[in-house]
């Protein structure tokens, strides 16, 4: 009884909500699509008014091609079918513009089942799919533009080992022949000949230098580079590369010398960490005055690592350049102005292909300690 | 002339005039006799016309034939003649050290000690 008293009440309360709502349109449509009601939202979007539209079919708020694939009555079948239906498209107001429409029609049936219509919900979603359309646009052009990126940095790796290649080969040759000269293939050479062949032989390889720097770091950014990792000893690497050494640390009256090198066998790919000691060993040498010391030492780690240090009395780092000496081309203040500072960028890299880490502490004016990790055999 | 029958016979192949000039000056004054080809299919014809050679080097990036297929054809056609690779190039370099048949790898450019060292370790003294 108390639900026949408020029918009534409740249908004018469903009115009034019907009617004030302005940003969807709501409507019934009869089983074959015919709009039967139109609430102010509809008149708002659509643009027509209830008495222009109320017995037309809702098909024409469809784009002619939509109407020519019949997609009207297929939602309308579909939502016959499922109950309901949602869509999303271009729709058409009584002006002839369009807008894009977010859809639910639901099925309406009587008490003993049979469909009597369909009840047509629907949003204008124009702004947010201009938002998406833009934002699509946006990240296709950032696409393009990331595409064109990567092709560019191809083809700066691809110039740079090109480059490098051709550099190598006329640098092989003018090595070769300074090399013969010493070696006596044009019989003794005088003194002034002699002097001048060895500044010609220490640029040469100042210049090879820089050419297999510039070759890793292009194979090192285009993931080129690949490590042949073997069982390596520590301790003969160090002994090595410190003999390398030791004739450049006697003409520059430097002491260099291996100390405390713990013999343990590190996965390693054995000429990277020559090249990486190298590296270390040539900078200390190059920043260290006459009558100073440079020093490698090795101690394991806690975390199944070997540390590998190279110490100098040189002039130091600056205070707040200890991280960028190991950015590419960064050089720190210093009395030395040789290098193009790619050596600690390449030895950073090859340190950290390796899965070990590199890191310095510095005093001005004392010296640097170089330190290195690299994993055990495990 | 027992001394002169005994001097080791070397092919240079290597396209570059600068560089094969470089390397053999280099032989011979270590005391090998050094033919030089400048390129892959005169190498071939020399390695097949006079079997005499006692080594080879070869660089890797050649006209005509290219280095690996020559390195190939080298390794079957004459097992006994140990070849000594040379590259300015990594990863040609890399590929021919995969392929395991030469006896020496070196990268150019290369310094006098550890030419020598390739040498000796391939070709032995002279």
């Amino acid at each position: 009884m108390e639900d026949d008293i408020n029918q009534p009440r409740d249908e004018q309360t469903f009115r009034l909500l019907f009617e004030s709502i302005q940003d969807y349109a709501i409507f019934v449509m009869n089983p074959d699509g015919i709009v039967k009601t139109w609430n102010p939202g509809a008149e708002m979007m659509k643009g027509y008014r209830a008495d222009e539209i109320v017995g037309q079919s809702f098909s024409r708020f469809y784009l002619s091609s939509d109407i020519e694939a019949g997609k009207p009555h297929m939602l309308l079948s579909h939502a016959a079918r499922a109950g309901r239906v949602t869509d999303e498209g271009w729709r058409v107001r009584k002006d002839g513009s369009h807008f894009w429409a977010s859809i639910v029609i639901t099925a309406l049936y009587d008490q003993q089942g049979a469909l009597t219509g369909y009840a047509k919900i629907t949003q204008d979603m124009t702004e947010r799919k201009q938002m998406e359309d833009e934002l699509q646009d946006t990240l296709f052009l950032l696409e393009q533009a990331n595409k064109k990126l990567e092709e560019l940095d191809q083809l700066k790796s691809l110039s740079i080992s090109v480059a490098t290649h051709e550099l190598r080969s006329p640098l092989t040759a003018v090595k070769a022949y300074i090399d013969n000269l010493f070696e006596g293939v044009a019989g003794e050479l005088p003194e002034k000949i002699v002097h001048y062949l060895t500044r010609i032989g220490y640029n040469t390889d100042r210049v090879i230098r820089l050419v297999n720097m510039l070759l890793d770091i292009s194979r090192i950014e285009a993931g080129h580079m690949h490590l042949e990792l073997d069982r390596v000893s520590v301790s003969e690497v160090i002994s090595d590369v410190v003999k390398d050494f030791e004739c450049m640390a006697r003409t520059r009256e430097i002491a260099i010398r291996a100390s405390a090198v713990m013999d343990a066998p590190v996965r390693a790919d054995r000429d990277r960490v020559e090249q990486v000691l190298h590296n270390l060993l040539h900078n200390a040498l190059k920043f260290t005055p006459p009558g100073g010391e440079v020093v490698v030492q090795s101690h394991l780690t806690e975390n199944e690592k070997v540390t590998i240090t190279v110490t100098d009395t040189g002039c130091g780092i600056p205070p707040g350049h200890e991280e960028k000496v190991f950015h590419k081309f960064h050089r720190a203040p210093s009395p030395v102005r040789e290098g193009a500072g790619l050596g600690l960028a390449v030895t950073k890299s090859l340190v950290e292909l390796h899965g070990g880490n590199i890191w310095v502490e510095s005093e001005p004016g004392r010296g640097s300690k170089f330190s290195f990790t690299l994993p055990l055999v495990a | 002339m027992a001394l002169q029958a005994t001097v080791k016979r070397l092919l240079v192949v290597e396209d570059d005039p600068d560089q094969s000039r470089a390397v053999r000056e280099r032989l011979e004054l270590y005391g090998y006799a050094v033919s030089c080809a400048q390129d892959g299919r005169i190498a071939m014809d020399l390695l097949q016309a006079e079997a005499a050679f006692d080594g080879v080097l070869l660089d890797l990036n050649l006209p005509q034939v290219p280095g690996l297929q020559l390195l190939a054809a080298t390794r079957q056609a004459l097992p006994h003649v140990p070849v000594l690779v040379m590259s300015a190039s990594s990863s040609r370099l890399q590929a021919a050290k995969q392929s395991n048949l030469a006896c020496g790898y070196i990268a150019k450019p290369f310094g006098t000690a550890q030419f020598k060292q390739a040498v000796q370790g391939c070709f032995g003294p002279a």
